[in-house]
């Protein structure tokens, strides 16, 4: 073989690729691994070959016998049409993919009911498939496949309202998803199997981009989800009533059982001036300004309900949402507040960035909105939206008019989205009570839920927790092992860190922040981005289904001292 | 000998065998693989499809062959990596792609697709002759002489324009 000049330099780069690889493992643990998932059914073809032989022929038609499955199962999926119908196994059931297998099925989000039963969604790739699986801590389990369309859903995620486990997911109709449709599906454990709960409500056809569910209050009756514009409240009965906001309403929250929201008042003193207007804007802050409550009546109207929130431009009273109902903050930090998106941080009023919000015809003068606050700038005649800064304080609250102070969970409980910035569709914010278990440990599940694994190579994930207490030297606990163990005072402050290529969504830009409650007992709050930090209460078995096929999860123990 | 001391034996026969192959198919994921894949993990998916369906040691050449299951797996990993990726840049525009081997000869090999870069290998580090790395991946000589070429050509092309 004539040997090319560029041949030593070939093989010199692969030899750097092997150098830049994770180490092996060594071939003792391979062996066993891949022993462990040999002995679960096969999910795809992954060779048409037979062993050791080449036989193209068989290849051939191998790939027409793959085709002509396909094309049965997308006439299948068609012939169903879009309702999405379902098919539910239990007793130990399993799905056709393997959760073993590294390429079939990506984790998508995990929730623990109040009885401590873990749920997993998984999307299947490359079909779409969604699959949730069950599991206690018993050993029941049991597997909910939802059917699907030839276009894959997006947004899919689970929602722990009461008793509920919500599945909520978009599908569009069409390859170019020119419009959408929101569905949601409550299931719910009914003897060994993972019963639903009437037929999933599916929205009309939206032209707007979908957005990501947001469970905004549950009771023993009712759950109710916002998604983008849209209020959906599904009942225990099955039926299903959805609104969508009126124009210039903030986040929607659940008051007294109530779905509320706020709605800027345009006929106060002076107008309300746009970017969009141009030229100069005279128009003058308005001295006393109300923001309106109002609320969904049973027949899926808004009506004003009389009551209003003091917001001024002097004190300038933001509220905010909470899965337990509305907030509002004190009266000589509201100022300094802003929410961004998963927390409430306080700032020097000089130093809060702001940036022109755009555009916004009917937009609050001042209040929340989009989880951001918004302002008229009086200078400029410009509406602006304040723009989050990373530093974090622990803030107080008090329970304001018309608000309802709701305890919140105790150790083994809903881990709720609050509605995390846009970037991070399945964050969750856990809760650690640690008044009622003194010295209570929590059992958290790190891992990279299946978009940001989908794009972060293996080696831009974070590699060691960082932990710091308040009055302690911090501490480096490497990754490099399925179960770490940290101990922290009430305060603390948990940061992941990695290589530089961490995307700035990470987890390792966002600190885990472990603060007091507002009512001074002492929770803990555990708050990430892009990662996943699931409260496992006292999870007593291997890892749930679905989380041993994950390389990039570690089972973090976090031990809070008071 | 009852079955399961048959059984048995076959399995530590296996390991054996797998102990003795395991830093070549290694070597050869770690080529192949795409950078956000673990070889390890490519490997091991590898043996467990094949253990599935027999053992390892009922294969006439369990190298070569796991080789070729190793070339698939990362041609399909490619493939539905490609639609999560076009989701994602649907709903996280700013998420950044890392370039993680920016500016080197080695990311030049990523450039090109699964089957180029294990031809390439094959040819280039393994020293197989063109007719047993076609054979290995299924193609023809011919085939797999273009795949070669061309893979050269694009390495050679992009040093020449360094210099």
């Amino acid at each position: 073989m004539t040997k090319r000049p560029e041949a030593p330099v070939i093989a010199n780069a692969f030899d750097e690729l092997a150098t830049r690889r994770n180490p092996p493992r060594g071939s003792e643990a391979v062996w066993n691994e891949a022993l462990r998932l040999s002995t679960d059914p096969p999910d795809e073809v992954l060779t048409s070959e037979r062993p050791g032989r080449s036989r193209p022929a068989i290849t051939v038609l191998a790939a027409a016998a793959v085709l002509v499955i396909v094309g049965a199962g997308t006439a299948w999926f068609v012939a169903r049409g879009d309702q999405g119908s379902e098919q539910v196994s239990a007793g130990g059931g399993r799905s056709s993919s393997s959760p073993g297998s590294f390429d079939s099925q990506m984790p998508v989000a995990i929730r623990v009911d109040r009885t401590g039963t873990a749920w997993f969604l998984t999307e299947d790739h490359p079909t779409g498939a969604l699959t949730v699986r069950a599991q206690d801590a018993t050993g029941w389990s049991a597997t909910y496949k939802v059917g699907g369309g030839p276009n894959p859903d997006s947004h899919p995620t689970l929602l722990a309202g009461g008793e509920w486990m919500i599945l909520a997911y978009d599908r569009c109709p069409s390859p170019d998803c020119a419009s959408h449709t929101s569905r949601l599906q409550p299931l719910k454990r009914a003897g060994n199997e993972i019963a639903t709960d009437g037929s999933p409500w599916v929205s009309g056809p939206q032209r707007d981009s979908p957005d990501a569910p947001r469970l905004i209050g549950t009771t023993n009756t009712t759950a109710t989800v916002s998604t983008g514009r849209r209020v959906v409240s599904v009942r225990r009965s099955g039926d299903s009533k959805a609104s969508t906001l009126p124009p210039g309403a903030g986040d929607p929250c659940v008051v007294k059982g109530r779905v509320v929201a706020v709605v800027g008042t345009v006929s106060a003193v002076g107008s309300i001036p746009t970017a969009g207007q141009g030229g100069e804007v005279t128009a003058q802050t308005p001295e006393d300004v109300e923001e309106h409550l109002v609320t969904l009546t049973d027949d899926g109207r808004w009506q004003g309900t009389g009551s209003t929130l003091p917001l001024d431009t002097t004190t300038m009273h933001p509220f905010r949402c909470m899965p337990t109902g509305l907030e509002l903050a004190e009266p000589d930090q509201l100022a300094l507040a802003i929410w961004d998106g998963s927390a409430w941080t306080q700032h020097d009023p000089k130093t809060v960035p702001w940036q022109i919000a755009g555009n916004s015809d009917g937009l609050g003068l001042v209040g929340v909105q989009g989880g951001r606050i918004v302002r008229l700038n009086s200078s400029t005649g410009r509406v602006e939206r304040a723009v989050t800064a990373p530093a974090a304080l622990a803030t107080r609250w008090s329970a304001g008019p018309g608000a309802m102070n709701s305890a919140l969970p105790g150790p083994i409980t809903d881990p709720v989205a609050i509605g995390g910035p846009a970037s991070s569709p399945t964050a969750a914010t856990c809760y650690l009570d640690t008044k009622r278990e003194p010295n209570a440990t929590a059992h958290c599940l790190l891992f990279q839920n299946s978009d940001s694994a989908s794009a972060v190579p293996r080696k831009c994930v974070p590699t060691a927790i960082v932990a710091k207490s308040p009055s302690a030297p911090a501490k480096r606990v490497l990754l490099d092992r399925p179960r770490v163990k940290v101990t922290l005072h009430v305060g603390g402050v948990i940061r992941l860190v990695g290589p530089k290529c961490l995307p700035p969504w990470s987890a390792a830009r966002t600190p885990i922040v472990l603060r007091p409650s507002s009512d001074g007992r002492r929770y803990v709050a555990i708050e990430t981005g892009s990662i996943d930090v699931i409260v496992l209460g006292r999870w007593p078995g291997p890892p749930p289904p679905g989380a041993d096929n994950l390389k990039t999860y570690t089972h973090l123990v976090v031990t809070v001292v008071s | 000998v009852g079955a399961g001391s048959m059984g048995s034996s076959k399995g530590e026969l296996d390991r054996v065998l797998f102990a003795e192959i395991y830093p070549a198919l290694w070597r050869f994921a770690s080529a192949v693989c795409d950078a956000d894949l673990d070889p390890d993990d490519v490997v091991q998916e590898a043996v467990a499809q094949v253990l599935r369906r027999q053992p390892l040691s009922d294969l006439e050449y369990p190298s070569a062959y796991l080789k070729a299951c190793i070339v698939n797996l990362v041609k399909n990993s490619h493939r539905s990596r490609s639609r999560q990726r076009s989701a994602l840049q649907r709903t996280r525009p700013e998420a950044e792609v890392v370039a993680e081997y920016p500016s080197e000869v080695a990311a030049l090999l990523f450039d090109l697709g699964a089957d180029d870069r294990a031809a390439l290998y094959l040819v280039d580090v393994e020293r197989l002759s063109h007719d047993d790395a076609a054979a290995l991946l299924g193609c023809s000589t011919p085939a797999l002489r273009k795949r070669v070429s061309r893979a050269r050509a694009h390495v050679r092309r992009h040093l020449e324009a360094e210099r």
